[in-house]
């Protein structure tokens, strides 16, 4: 059934002719043309009006402060993900990379004066964290681009291999001795947004740029979808997985230095859930667990939805001590609603079948049948 | 002896207000062979669709049997003895061939233990109902596409199966393993089972049937017996007008420059010792069975199968061709035989599947690319090549085969080639898009593009080619000037051992 097109008018939309402003124009629109997109948005804006009515400790800038500092390690590292998971791959190594990147870093600074050292010596370690991670990110590739091991044992591996070399190299400890001019960036706010977070925002920025507006990111989309097509199209996959991994290790290391100037220490096992939550981001966040689809947008929004969730709960629960274990039970309850909601709204509400057909209840795994097109163009990048 | 087994009664489907069949009525007679053919979207698939049960159409009725249905289910459908054989043959990969041919049973027999003696035993009958031989324990993903498909019907047969659809079944198969085909489906009328053949090669639809039903447009616009229905007719009830294929092309000037020259160039277990010229301009037709070389000689052109012995010489520069991307910088481009799998990004947008190739040079003054210069990109390729669609930005999954055609083709003509290499051009594709593709190939070739075109559908190649090669077992059994070969000159040629 694919007339649908055919039988049309070509009622032929004239594209702008002018680069610049309407491209930019058109970039905005694409934004909210989707329908994954809307409903997440609407969930957003429905959690985020209950807490602020319901609670007010929620609505303070104290709050607020405290809420943008937390989701800025996860939020990098949920980034990370969501490139590799778009190249319809996946990096395990990005909590690893960045605590094997901290731990290295610390040295480093440690070697130069430790806590007093100049601010000379903790960019200079800093630089070095960023180049640790993009050499583990170039290892992750080449393992995936040139002996073509599936992504998940790929970085399983790495992920597991530099947990042993952070252990070997800290006894397992929590080490610290991060130079003072690093990790008091932690505690300074710019324009009253803590400097974590403007790391965030930066890293948002350039995945973004990468994703939605390099050739490199938009060959990311199209390999994510199918992989024997790019390779006919000339496409060179072995690169392009090289560069993706390498830009994920990257986006991890950065995550480190934030990690640092917030817990002025590096340690082989700090966050050791991050990996599974920031999978959990990204696809709450709208990226195809199967590849080729998800936007920067979606995993911000998406982002923020989670960790205002979280604070909620957290403020209900005040000396319940049992915070925690709502957390967790509020997000995941949480996906499942959206995952529901997301079928719902492609295939229709309530519990009836399929239109026309009365038996097939097997198609809720089975990928969406490649007849009619939607209205709405899935390949949008950004 | 006509005794009906299933009737479609004014059966009428829309799909969001667009009509999918109008007023259509379908009768199939007991052992009866019947040809459903039309052009994509002409709605033979709805048809395919209403008859397993998957669609419910908005208005008709389903008898089988003198059963009238008012609802007819997938389940409905398999008790009546309806067997479905799609292109992709709804095979397991990794069962053994006997598995997919006893899962029917023994999933109905309800039996709480598997026995592989079992599962052997049914799969032996069904097998030796079409007289083929096959290794029972071989996984299913490691048989050829011709096997699978012998498979895919045994284990319809061993469904107790009274009518075989088979939806565009021979789209992956040679000619020979066609020829095959057909004789177990004559054998199987014998035995009474009929057979619903879902085709757009017409010369298969002529050759098999009792009876050929047309569908244009959602309405069937022909049912009658076949016999005494000659091609001629049949392009002019799918098409509503007369496609003529009967284009003879001169053969190219000796003084045209040389585009590509190929001398003995070999690849183990692939080809060996091939050696051709191609003109600037010409059009080479190639054709033969499968596995006698043709596709691997593509492949290697464009660098996924590097050739191992022998030299490629493009305007008399000799090149090196190892990966892909050494094929392009020399100019060559390759529109792969499996649109979907391999040209296709299914999921995404018209304009990103066009802009794949160029996406380099359409980044703007500061290295970027935006959504804007890939739009225009495919627009632009859209307006060039006549491609149907409301707009560039839907996924190229909603458009018809012929459509999605053409986006692969300006996927690699963005790419400005110099030498063009298509494996089978017009596959899936319906006679109207596919006589415009052709005509579109020789333009390109006029304009100096020198162009390879190779299929299985002979009609089709004498159509358009300056020249036809001939590959057997790895190498060129004979190549002619395109007026001195006819089509049956031709496929004697192609079956000669």
């Amino acid at each position: 059934m694919s007339k649908t097109n055919d039988s049309q008018a070509p009622r032929t939309r004239k594209p702008g002719n002018r680069n610049g402003l309407a491209d930019f124009k058109s970039d905005i629109h694409a934004l909210f043309d989707d329908r994954s997109m809307n409903l997440l948005v609407t969930v957003f804006v429905i959690v985020a009006a209950v807490l602020f009515i319901a609670l007010p400790d929620f609505r303070t800038a104290a709050n607020f402060n405290s809420m943008a500092l937390q989701i800025s390690d996860l939020g990098i590292m949920a980034l990370a993900m969501t490139v590799s998971m778009i190249a319809a791959g996946i990096d395990l190594s990005v909590v690893a990379v960045a605590n094997l990147s901290g731990i290295i870093g610390i040295q480093v600074m440690t070697s130069m004066g430790g806590v007093d050292s100049s601010p000379t010596a903790a960019l200079f370690g800093v630089l070095v964290m960023l180049a640790t991670g993009t050499l583990l990110g170039l290892i992750n590739g080449m393992l995936v681009g040139l002996l073509r091991i599936p992504p998940i044992l790929a970085t399983l591996a790495t992920m597991t291999l530099w947990g042993g070399v952070g252990t070997a190299a800290t006894n397992g400890v929590s080490i610290s001795g991060a130079s003072r001019s690093l990790t008091d960036l932690g505690n300074i706010a710019i324009f009253s947004i803590p400097v974590p977070t403007l790391v965030f925002i930066l890293a948002v920025i350039l995945v973004w740029l990468f994703l939605a507006h390099t050739s490199t990111g938009v060959k990311t989309y199209l390999y994510g979808s199918n992989a024997k097509a790019s390779l006919f199209s000339g496409v060179n996959n072995a690169t392009l997985m090289i560069k993706v991994y390498t830009f994920c290790g990257l986006l991890s290391s950065l995550a480190g230095v934030v990690i640092l100037m917030r817990t002025l220490s590096a340690s082989p096992t700090y966050g050791s859930s991050y990996v599974l939550l920031a999978i959990l981001v990204a696809v709450l966040g709208g990226v195809s667990v199967t590849g080729g689809s998800g936007r920067v947008t979606g995993v911000v929004v998406s982002l923020i939805t989670l960790q205002m969730l979280s604070t909620g709960f957290n403020m209900l629960l005040v000396g319940h001590g049992n915070s925690n274990f709502f957390k967790s039970f509020a997000w995941g309850l949480f996906l499942l609603l959206i995952v529901w909601l997301g079928y719902m709204q492609d295939h229709g509400f309530g519990f009836k079948p399929h239109r026309g057909t009365s038996t097939n209840t097997a198609g809720i795994a089975a990928k969406k049948p490649t007849a009619p097109a939607t209205p709405t163009s899935h390949a949008k990048a950004g | 002896m006509a005794e009906p087994l299933v009737s479609l009664c004014n059966i009428r489907k829309e799909f969001a207000g667009v009509v999918a069949l109008d007023d259509v009525s379908v009768t199939i007679n007991k052992g009866q062979v019947c040809c459903l053919a039309g052009e994509n979207g002409s709605g033979k698939s709805t048809l395919i669709k209403v008859l397993s049960g998957m669609y419910r159409p908005e208005h008709g009725t389903i008898e089988v049997d003198g059963h009238v249905y008012e609802s007819f289910t997938p389940a409905d459908a398999i008790r009546s003895g309806f067997q479905f054989i799609y292109q992709d043959f709804s095979l397991l990969p990794n069962l053994s061939v006997a598995e997919n041919i006893a899962f029917g049973e023994l999933v109905a027999s309800g039996g709480f233990l598997y026995s592989v003696q079992r599962a052997r035993t049914i799969a032996q009958r069904a097998l030796s109902r079409i007289n083929f031989h096959v290794d029972v324990d071989a996984p299913a993903g490691e048989l050829t596409l011709a096997e699978r498909q012998l498979v895919a019907i045994a284990a319809a047969l061993a469904k107790d199966a009274r009518l075989i659809v088979m939806d565009e079944a021979t789209t992956a198969l040679s000619r020979k393993e066609v020829e095959q085909l057909l004789a177990i489906i004559e054998d199987l009328r014998s035995q009474g089972v009929s057979t619903l053949f879902v085709s757009h090669k017409l010369d298969e639809v002529v050759s098999i049937s009792d009876h050929t039903i047309v569908l244009r447009n959602g309405t069937k616009v022909a049912d009658r017996p076949a016999e005494g229905m000659n091609r001629a007719e049949l392009i002019n009830a799918m098409t509503g007008k007369d496609v003529a294929m009967n284009h003879v092309s001169e053969p190219i000037s000796a003084d045209a420059p040389i585009a590509l020259e190929v001398s003995h160039v070999s690849r183990p277990h692939c080809f060996s010792d091939v050696s051709f010229q191609l003109h600037e301009g010409e059009i080479l037709g190639v054709t033969g069975l499968l596995g006698s070389g043709r596709d691997t000689l593509a492949l290697a052109l464009f660098g996924l199968l590097p050739i191992t012995e022998g030299t490629i010489s493009i305007y008399g520069e000799r090149v090196s061709i190892r990966n892909p991307r050494d094929a392009m910088k020399h100019g060559i481009g390759y529109v792969p035989a499996d649109r979907l799998t391999e040209g296709l990004f299914l999921d995404h947008s018209i304009a990103s599947n066009v802009a794949i190739r160029t996406i380099k040079q359409i980044r703007n003054a500061i290295g970027l690319v935006t959504r804007g210069a890939i739009v225009r990109t495919g627009q632009d390729w859209v307006d060039r090549l006549h491609i149907k669609t409301p707009n560039v930005a839907n996924p190229v999954s909603g458009l018809s085969g012929g459509n999605q055609q053409r986006v692969v083709l300006a996927k690699w003509l963005s790419g400005k080639p110099r030498i063009l290499i298509l494996n089978g051009p017009t596959v899936g594709v319906d006679i109207k898009s596919k006589s415009e593709i052709l005509d579109q190939l020789r333009e390109f070739a006029a304009d100096g593009m020198a162009v390879i075109v190779i299929s299985d559908d002979i009609p089709e190649l004498l159509d358009v080619s300056n020249r036809i090669m001939l590959m057997r077992s790895g190498s060129i059994a004979a190549i002619r000037e395109r007026k001195d070969i006819t089509e049956s000159n031709l496929n004697e040629l192609l079956v000669e051992q």
